[in-house]
Parts: C-alpha cells; structure tokens; sequence
C-alpha cells in the first residue's frame, strides 16, 4: 500500500497598516521521514519566492517540508551580495537564536564559466526563486522568521513559519 | 487596525506520492559523518539504463577531487557518496535562447528528476530547478551532507555554483566543481575582478597592501605569490590578491594557489579531528596493571603523515611520533598522575601563526599505580635520534639519587651522542641498582639534487633527488611532487627558478636540498638581429661562422630540441665553432650585454 504523508499548513496572512507578513504553521510531527525517536533531528525546507513586479513585495511560500536524522555542520558561506535572506529561529528556551544569511533568490550573482578557464560574474533578476533551507530541529523551535534584505527596502520581514508539536 | 485572517489547509503530498530511498553508492566510507567532511554526488538526466553510466562519473569527479591539491592530503578526510536517481529522459534541457547557445546542440525540453537545464540568457549556466525533489533525496538517504555536487548527464560544457556545484560531463567541466567548492566550503573569493560589490576581506582578498602585514605575508617568499592589485584603477585597484593568473580562483585551468591551499587545509582541519577514538576509556581513572598499560589514540592521518605526536606525564615528555605508548606504574612519581597525547598537524599546506596554540588536539587520562609495584626505571625520550639532534634521558621510580654515566646527577638529562650510546644510571637508595638505556644514531641522508636544464620553453622538466626514502619537492607556479624524480611536460619561463626537496630516510632523518631550473622563452626575432650577427652557413654541415659587430664578449650556445646544452662559446667579434651533432634541427641561442635571442639551427 501506498504511504502518504500529508504536511498540514495553515496559511495566515496578517494585514497591519498596509505592511504585509505571511505566517504558516507546520506541524512538525506530521513531517514526511520524521522520526519522534532521534535527539538530532533536522528540517528540511523549501520555499518559493517570487515578486510580481520591481516594487512589489516579495511573496513567499512553503512548498516542501520533509525530516532527517543529522546534525548539522555550520557551512554556511558568508553571503557578499548586498541583496539576502535573513533567517532567525525563534526558541521557547534559552537557545541561541542564530541569524544566517542566504543568497537572494530574486536578485542573483551567479559565476559563469567557459571551456577556456575564464572566469566572470553576472547578476540575475527572476520573478521567481527557491530559498532552501536546512534547520536544526529543537523541541523548543516555535517558529523560523525570514526577512528581505536589500538596499532599496532595507530590512522587512516577509514572512514567519510557526512550528507546531 | 484592521486584521484580517484567511486560513486554508495545503496538502502538499505530490513529491512524496513515490518512494524517496534510493541505494546510495559509498565511494569513499572513511569515517563516522560527525568527524569527516560528507560530500554527496547527484545526477540529473541519467535514465534506469544510464545509472551505471552515473555512478562511474561520480566515482571519476570524487577521484578528481581527492586527487586535487590540498585535498590529496587529506583523503582520509572525506566522505564520498553517490544516490544514482533514474530520470524519466535522457539529459538536459536546452532552451537554445541565449547567445551564446552551441549551434550544435539540439533545442528540446527533457523531463528529468532535478530539472537540469542550461541556461535562458547564459547558457553555459547549467542550473537545476527541482531543488524540492532534491532534498527531499538528501533527506531520506544523506541527511549528513556537508556538500553537493550535481552531475548533468551531457557532454557539452556548463555548470553554476551557488549552494550546491552544478556542472556536466565535459572534461573541462569537473574544475568548475572544484572552483565554487572553493567559494563555499574554504569561503574564498575570486581572484579575477567580479566588480567592486565583491570586494571584502576574505582568505585570499584584502584592502591591505603592505607586504609586511598583509595577511598571506607568510607566503610572500613562495613563487608566484605576491601582494596583486586586482586593477590598475577605480575600486578593483583597493584590492589586492596573492597572485596573477596563477589560482583556480581565477582560472579554471590553474591549480589553486599556495594561500587558497593554505585556506583549504585550514578549514578541514577546522572540521575533523584527526583523534577519532582513544583507548583506553578517559571518562575515570585508568589503574595501571603491574604488566603492559597501552595507551592508544585511533588517528586520521594525511598523506603524507604530517601528525605531530607527543606523550606527557605530568607536563613531562614521555614520548613523540607514536600512536601509543606504554606506561607502566614505575613512571609515576606520586601515585596518581595526568597522562596527556597532544596532536598537532605540521603540514607544509598551512603557514598559519599559532598554528600550534590553536589547532593542537589535547586527550588527557588519570592515572593510577596504587595497585603496581613502584620499580627504578630508564626511558629515552627518543630512543633513535637523527646526527646532531639530541634527546632527553629519563629516570623513574628512584626513591633515592641518580647518578649518570655521563658525571651528571638528578632524574633527567639531555644527550646528543655522535655515535649510538649506552648510558647507565645507578639509583643509590636502600639499595644501589645499575640500569642503562641505549640511544642510537642515525646518520642524515646524503642526498644529490640536480635538474636536466637549462631548457627552452615546450621542453619537459627532469628533476631529479636521490639519497633517501621520501621526497617532499615544492617549487614555482605551485610545484609540488612527493616522488623522487618529478617531470614537469610542456615547461614555460613560470617553471623557472628554484625548487626545494625535503628528503627524509627511512627513520625520518631529514634534509633540505635544491636546484635552480631555468627555462628560457623562445624568443621571437628581436631588432633584426641580422643587422648585427652574422651565422653561417644554416643548414649547416661541419661548423658554423659566427660574426657580430657587437662590442665586448658574446656567448653563443647550441640546444638539441629538448632544449639540452650542447656547446656553449665566448668570443669577441668572430668564432668558428665545429659541430660535432647528429643532423637535425637545434636551437642557438646568442647573448651580448643586453642583447638575447634565439633561432633555430638546421644540420644535415
Ligand atoms: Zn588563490
């Protein structure tokens, strides 16, 4: 028989004044692979980043959520660019609640390479993006917020996934 | 304030509507994940037929990488994994938009298990898109991964960076892996100008310019690495790098430079500890038994052995270069005592100030004799000691004085014999006992280093050392070869200069030789030489006339085609110089004061 695990999500969109925040909630134990039993238990997320246009806000979604059993290195490379995602975990206990940035998927610098061996960089604007995200699972994780940052806008949440048990 | 709530259930079932393990490959299993570096191997694009097809390529690029310098060290420091998936095609697909799209290469869409494609507006910028697909594969099969290397089942060039390294099967395509592992697992920067946006201090980047304080000033004595502007004007000229055109981080067909290796070793030795496991258990006491008490760390050596190991007793040095060591109760002064291995990597990579104060891996045991008769005993530090080192001598175990062959007194002394030596020490105590320890010499290598040159470019390179047991050779344009005679094919001018071997005989005696190799460029022809050398006759038989108006000495020297010195002739003005070759074709080479060129000599 065919095993399906389902990721319930709520989606709650918040309005105040005008500024818009997406927040989810993910029940962690109804995770796909997720396993009750282990102490190093990680998250893993992607999520789909798009705009609709130069101005317009960045829309943000959850659209894979699945669990393994790891525990993480920290290798995350520093990110240059002045165009990020901020990334803070929230925690129900005293934990650090370390900020890590990432790669904007809307405003890219990518390496082109060619056959020769030269090298050179481009920037790449899309509509559209994958934010992928690998997350240490704590029992005290209550939610995991993510901020835009960028020279125009400066540093606005755009979204906030709230971790149930 | 006006708060408005929509809530709504997602299903998000599709990708897990099949199953998600796979047989993963383990190519290289060297170690528990927490303490190795994981690297996994993805493909895209290969079909259920191409998965033999994949797990081959994945086993070349991971041989290509560990063969790569400074990863071939430190092998044993990785693990490497392969998770062959079928896609429901064969290959990548090609939206044939951009520019620089290959002519060749047919435009279609393939239905593959990643969403590999090159790229729209770049094309050469193979990327994946089912980044969904491909955690969820990590997920359930490698959740320990600490980097990602994606294959792309077609031979035409392309790959990206980013978080995981994207290229394709084209045989210039596995350094484009190497070069973004760089950027995210040794957090390099480029060495080539990317635009004023990516300046900042990194390894092998920074705004400071003074040789004296620049952070690779440990290099600076290295060829090839210098303090490099990355312009010569605007922002790129506030930034400086550790060489030109000679690091992977700047070309693709460059090994990475002596700073960017120097990073690298830094950053696996950061990530493993090269004390997997201990024995005995350090979490209690350990009690010595009357008979052997070995003491032993399980290691993760590199290649060469570059661990340094020393053993101590109470702060006293006890031993060095094992693994292990035996202790036994009549060592202990007081009955209880601290046993401490420290392990300390020496390599040659890592030029780092305080290298040793901050990566020296400390194990400590307690230690108990209570239960072991105490008993007057005499150690060497270093039983065998290489000419002209010395070694420290130590007694045990005396509940009264020692006296020393040597006329000294007191439980430690320090020899360096000639020759190998017996020393005694007598304990006068209730009883006098006599015990002596021998400490043997071994003589240093004599070695020999010499190169084939001088050489004209195009020429391979011989170098040669003999004498010893390991070879250690390091030299320009990132030279480094553990083999005693080393070539270097298809020598340019960057291969000029001098090449240091460290060579050590089988009890690890060491010695540093060197030999200076030159290879000239074949120059082209210069302020018309004819207007002031006169060679003749070329094709030439017997002997050549040589003729230069030229004031003062001229030397003029006659190479075979593998660039070997032949004749070599001072003369003022003329010279008849015989020919004593075979026919063929030579190169001569003429030098007057500043004036130099070469051409080429036929003899029939
Ligand atoms: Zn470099």
């Amino acid at each position: 028989m065919l095993k399906r695990n389902l990721i319930v999500l709520f989606i709650v969109s918040t309005q105040l004044g005008g500024c818009k925040s997406a927040e989810s909630v993910l029940k962690v134990s109804e995770m796909p692979n997720y396993d009750k039993k282990s102490a190093d238990r990680m998250l893993f997320l992607n999520f789909r980043i798009s705009t609709s246009g130069k101005a317009a806000p960045e829309k943000i979604e959850l659209v894979n959520a699945v669990s393994g059993n790891a525990r993480l290195k920290n290798l995350v490379p520093p990110v240059h660019d002045p165009y990020q995602i901020k990334v803070i975990p929230r925690y129900s206990a005293s934990r650090m609640e370390k900020e890590t940035f990432y790669e904007h998927p809307l405003f890219r610098s990518v390496e082109v390479s060619a056959p020769d061996g030269k090298l050179s960089r481009s920037e790449e604007r899309n509509r559209e993006g994958m934010l992928n995200i690998r997350l240490q699972d704590d029992i005290y994780l209550t939610s995991l917020e993510v901020y835009s940052v960028t020279p125009e806008k400066g540093t606005v949440k755009i979204y906030t996934l709230n971790f149930k048990r | 304030m006006k708060t408005l709530f929509t809530s709504l259930f997602l299903f998000v079932a599709g990708f897990n509507a099949f199953s998600q393990e796979f047989k993963v490959d383990t190519l290289y299993k060297n170690g528990p994940f927490g303490n190795r570096i994981n690297v996994v191997i993805l493909g895209d694009g290969f079909t259920q037929a191409e998965l033999p097809k994949f797990s081959q390529e994945a086993k070349k690029f991971a041989d290509f990488f560990l063969g790569y310098k400074p990863y071939d060290h430190y092998k044993s420091y990785f693990n490497f994994f392969a998770i062959p998936t079928p896609s429901k095609e064969s290959g990548v697909t090609n939206p044939g938009t951009a520019p620089d799209a290959y002519p060749e290469q047919p435009v279609v869409t393939k239905d593959t298990y990643y969403g590999a494609s090159f790229g729209s507006s770049i094309h050469r910028l193979v990327t994946i898109s089912n980044y969904a697909a491909m955690f969820n594969v990590l997920a359930y099969n490698l959740p320990s991964w600490d980097l990602i290397v994606m294959l792309v089942n077609t031979e035409f060039y392309g790959g990206s960076g980013g978080s995981i390294a994207v290229h394709t099967l084209n045989s210039a395509a596995n350094t484009i892996g190497v070069h973004e592992i760089g950027h995210t697992f040794s957090y390099l920067s480029d060495e080539y100008w990317a635009g004023p946006q990516y300046g900042h201090e990194s390894p092998n980047m920074t705004a400071e310019s003074n040789p004296a304080i620049v952070k690779w000033k440990n290099w600076l004595n290295t060829t090839n690495i210098g303090v490099f502007p990355h312009g010569m004007s605007g922002d790129a000229a506030k930034w400086f790098k550790p060489t030109s055109a000679n690091c992977l981080m700047e070309q693709l067909d460059k090994e990475l430079c002596a700073v960017c290796r120097e990073a690298t070793t830094e950053k696996m030795l950061s990530l493993v500890d090269p004390v997997d496991g201990i024995e005995p258990d350090n979490s209690g006491t350990v009690e010595l038994a009357e008979g052997d008490n070995i003491f032993k760390l399980n290691l993760v050596e590199p290649e060469p052995n570059s661990l340094k190991i020393e053993w101590r007793l109470d702060g006293v040095l006890i031993g060095g270069g094992l693994d292990r060591v035996n202790l036994s109760g009549a060592q202990l002064t007081n009955p209880t005592a601290l046993l401490t291995a420290t392990v300390f990597d020496t390599t040659f990579t890592s030029r780092v100030n305080d290298a040793a104060a901050q990566r020296t891996r400390t194990v400590e045991w307690k230690v108990d004799r209570t239960n072991t008769p105490v008993t007057f005993r005499l150690t060497a530090e270093a039983p065998v000691i290489c000419a002209g080192d010395s070694t420290k001598l130590t007694a045990t175990g005396c509940q009264g004085t020692v006296a020393w062959s040597t006329g000294e007194t007191g439980n430690e002394i320090t020899v360096n014999p000639a020759a190998t030596t017996e020393y005694s020490a007598t304990c006068t105590a209730n009883e006098t006992e006599q015990l002596a320890v021998t400490v043997t010499v071994v003589p240093l290598p004599v070695v020999t280093v010499t190169n084939g040159g001088p050489y004209f470019e195009g020429a391979t390179v011989q170098l040669n050392a003999e004498g010893g047991q390991n070879y250690h050779w390091t030299g320009p344009d990132n030279f480094d070869a553990q083999i005693p005679n080393p070539v270097i094919e298809d020598a340019t001018v960057l291969n000029s200069g001098e090449y240091e071997v460290e060579v050590s005989n089988t009890n690890g005696c060491m010695v540093l030789g060197s030999t200076t190799v030159k290879v000239d460029p074949i120059l082209a022809v210069d302020n018309n030489p004819d207007a002031f050398l006169q060679i003749g006759p070329n094709p030439a038989k017997d002997f050549i006339h040589v003729h230069t108006k030229l004031p003062g000495t001229s030397e003029l020297t006659i190479y075979d085609s593998n660039g070997r010195r032949l004749i070599s002739k001072s003369f003022v003005n003329t010279a008849d110089i015989k020919l004593n070759v075979n026919s063929g074709l030579y190169l001569y080479r003429f030098s007057n004061n500043q004036k130099e060129f070469s051409r080429k000599l036929i003899v029939q």
